[in-house]
Formats: structure tokens, sequence, C-alpha cells
């Protein structure tokens, strides 16, 4: 411990502690694993067509045409009567996995997995007779798939205009917190996404983001610290869901339904939503006076990575939705400048209040 | 130096994600174009020089001549399978679809009816999630 002090200072030692704690998190973490998969089997059976059938008229030869080839056949003996069977199975396994944790990439063994797996079949079973003529006929349509309607244009993009307010500022600034050095800043930006599913989107982005320098005392001296500005780029996930979501979300069915059966083009009215991004932040440097004296660069200019995530809530209209939300902003720390106040930097977080719609298209 | 450690130890557990893409056919395709020459009336020596040998037959189960060939069958599957997995979330989708016709002959071993639905090149990646 004291040759680590000795070797990365006081400071140095907090960040390779915090640096560990993470390490730890994300590691525990890993041997977790939360797994949805589904399997489709066989030609969707057409529905409309099936309607269209009618017993006594309809036609061996017809129904061949309209419905293609069935997936089992079987003829009764002495009853002269072919039966033909037309069936699709759709199955959802959803699973959560607990597994030895380990950081290298290769086998972890599971040592407990729970899982439910819910495995539907849309049949139809139609009854010919020995003239070729339909006898009978019956359907089985698993509810959980039968009401989505196909979303015919696919991905949809989405454009997102934002404005954040910070509320405060977290870290250690080199001679004082950040919260000191600077003033609330604000944050503008716009992310351009794609959402394959109503849950999930994708978007790269950039920000423009500016934090008013502030005047402070140190050490007898009044330091007048010049503004913090930053771009950045990033990009990230979006995750929503229904505000129910909260009190249902140990009903399994409503989940599938959730999961599988939103529609893309249904206004979605109230929802939660959850995102993170990941990028670089380029800063430029913030000049220092002191007593009113130019005295150099606090920050030198620099490029960090830089995260946020955040979350809130959003309305959902045919155009778009608007969102409000809260959100942790966070860039690793800023090159030290030349200024007589030098001091190392810690990573620099900032609690925003952002706003903001996105236009889909 | 342990702090460069620290990074790459911190991005190998955050990047341990991976997308796999996979498909698998199985039996030969079903050519379109031989599928339309057979029609109502076409022999059956003719049904296996277009189409081949099928998968399976389907024998008529009747009294007076259980070994009579109803229909042949013939099958090619397409299985596509799309696996994202990213630090604590899989999503797994597996489409499974088929060619498949069938080819009933009546009592004199000529096509009676045929029944075709040519979706295999219709599986698709994609995510689990919609209809």
């Amino acid at each position: 411990m004291l040759r680590c002090e000795r070797q990365f200072g006081r400071s140095g030692v907090r960040r390779l502690w915090k640096d560990y704690l993470l390490i730890g998190a994300l590691t525990v973490l890993q041997g977790c694993r939360l797994d949805i998969v589904r399997i489709r089997d066989g030609n969707p059976i057409d529905e409309k067509t099936y309607e269209t059938l009618d017993v006594g008229e309809a036609t061996i030869d017809e129904t061949l045409n309209q419905l293609g080839a069935p997936d089992e056949i079987e003829y009764q003996p002495g009853l002269e009567e072919e039966y033909l069977w037309y069936k699709y199975t759709d199955a959802i396994d959803v699973g959560l996995r607990f597994r030895l944790p380990t950081p290298l990439p290769f086998y972890q063994h599971n040592f407990l997995r729970l899982s439910e797996t819910n495995r539907q079949r849309n049949q139809l079973q139609l009854v010919f007779d020995d003239a070729g003529i339909l006898r009978a006929k019956s359907r089985q349509v698993a509810a959980g798939y039968s009401n989505a309607a196909e979303d015919e244009r696919g991905w949809r993009l989405h454009i997102m205009p934002r404005a954040s307010y910070s509320v405060a500022l977290i870290g250690d600034g080199g001679v004082q917190d950040y919260n000191e050095i600077f003033d609330d800043g604000v944050r503008v930006g716009v992310d351009v996404g794609l959402q394959p599913t109503p849950l999930f989107l994708v978007f790269v982005g950039g920000h423009f983001q500016q934090y008013q320098g502030a005047n402070e005392r140190i050490e007898g001296q009044l330091a007048s610290f010049g503004n913090l500005e930053t771009i950045d780029v990033h990009a990230g996930v979006r995750l929503t869901a229904p505000v129910e979501v909260l009190v249902s979300f140990t009903n399994f069915e409503y989940l599938k339904r959730l999961l599988f059966d939103e529609e893309m083009n249904r206004p979605q009215g109230l929802r939660l939503y959850f995102q993170g991004s990941a990028g670089a932040s380029f800063s430029d440097s913030v000049r220092v006076k002191i007593d009113g004296t130019p005295a150099g660069k606090f920050y030198d200019r620099s490029v960090q990575s830089s995260g946020t995530v955040e979350t809130g809530i959003e309305y959902g209209w045919d155009w778009g939705l608007a969102f409000a939300g809260l959100g942790i902003s966070r860039m690793a720390r800023f090159d030290s400048g030349n200024s007589p106040l030098n001091g190392q930097a810690s990573t620099f977080q900032a609690l925003l209040i952002t706003g903001g719609v996105s236009l889909r298209f | 130096m342990l702090r460069i450690c620290v990074f790459v130890i911190l991005g190998s557990l955050l990047l341990q994600g991976c997308m796999v893409f996979g498909r698998r056919k199985v039996d030969q395709p079903i050519s379109a174009e031989a599928l339309s020459q057979v029609k109502k009336g076409t022999t059956k020596t003719e049904v296996v020089k277009l189409l081949g040998a099928p998968q399976e037959i389907l024998f008529s189960n009747k009294a007076l001549d259980p070994l009579r060939e109803h229909a042949y069958i013939y099958e090619h599957s397409n299985q596509k399978a799309t696996l994202l997995s990213l630090a604590i979330l899989t999503f797994g989708n597996f489409d499974d679809k088929d060619d498949r016709v069938v080819v009933f002959f009546d009592d004199n071993d000529l096509v009676a009816h045929v029944g075709a639905s040519l979706q295999a090149e219709q599986a698709s990646f994609g995510f689990p999630f919609g209809n």
C-alpha cells in the first residue's frame, strides 16, 4: 500500500481502488446472463385463405393451390378420407443463467439456469373425401402470436435533437472540485437512431457542452477559470418499455406480448426509457487568471473517452415522441495545463436533466 | 503500466460480446422451373425425372392395395440463425423455412394434385422481436 502511494500518489491509489472495484463488479456481473431466444419452424399459415375454404365446395386442388403443400398427410384406411395438416411452430425461450464468473472469454460453467419456454403451434386440419371435396376443417391459432400486424416499413429512422442542463458536477478538478471550478452548464446535441423493434433503438450522435468558469479563492488568491467547452461523438443503445412493465414484470404472458407483439406503428403512449452511450470527447483548453492576471492553461486541449447513461419517460405519437429524463455524463480526466495552479484532475461527471423530441420516419 | 493493464482488463470485460450468423441447408433446393412442368396427368416416371427421388413416399393404406404409392414428398429446408451476445444479454433468433412439394397420384399412377410451398429462401436473419 505504501509502495503504491509512493508510486501513484494518494489520489492515484484511490482511482486504482475504484478501477479494481469496477473490475470486480463487472466480473461478478459476467456471471449473470439473460437469454432471449426465438425459434420459428415451418411456413406461416395464411388464415385468410383458410376462411375462404367452404366445406362441401372447396376441392383439394383449389386448397393445395392456395395453401401450398401440407406438412402432414394421412389416409384413413377404409374411410377413403384424406387428412391434411398445415403446421407452423413459434417458440420463445427466456432464461437467466448464473455462471462461474471469469474475466477470460472462454468456457464458463453454468451452475444455475432459470428458464421458461413457450412453444405454440398454429395448425389447420382439413379433411377431404374420396372425390376430393372438403368435408371438414378446423384450426388452432396460438393466441400469443395472432394479433401483431406486419410492419411493412421495416426499420424506423429517428432524429433526436436534445438539450440538457447540468444540476451538479462531480469529481476532483485538480485544485478544487469541479463544482467549485465551473458553474452549471448546458449540453445540446442531436442523435440519429435506427429502430428495428419498438423496444430497441441504436443511435449515433454528437453534443456540444459548455460549463461557465467560476471565480474561486485558492490559498488566498482569486482564481478566475475560463469556460469548459467540449464536443463529443458517441454511439449508444436505447431501450423502452410501457410504464406497466413496473408492475407486471413477473407476468410472463405480458412480457412475451411486450417483447414480441408490439407494433412499431402504433402510437405508444407513456413509456419508460433507459439509454447508454459511449464515445470520445474533445475538450478545448481552459485558461485561468490569478488575481486578474492571465496564468496560462489550467487544462490543456485533450481527447478523452466519455459516456452517458440516462433514464426517463417518453410519450409517443404517430410522428415520434417527446422525452424527459435524468442522466449522468462522464468524461475521463482532462490533461493538466501549464498554470501554477496545476493539479491532477479526476474523472469529470455531470448530473443532467435532459429533454428532447424524436422525429420518427 | 498498471493503469494500462486495468484498462485492458476493463475493455476485455466490456467487449466480451459477439455476433453470430449461421445458415443450415438440408437437402437439395426444389427447382421452380421443374415444378412448373409437373401437372395433372404427368406420369410418375416424368415426376421423378423432373424432381428426382422423393424424400418420402406416402402409401395408400387402402385394404385392397396397401402398397400403392399415393404421394411423393419433396423437402428442402433453410435455417438462418442470428445470435447477438452483449455483456450480459443474449438475443437468439432461429428461422427455419421450407420448400415442400407433395405430388398426389391417382390409381393409374398419374399426377392427381400438386401442393407446393417454396418459402425456403424467405428465412431471414434478425432479432427475436416482431411478427
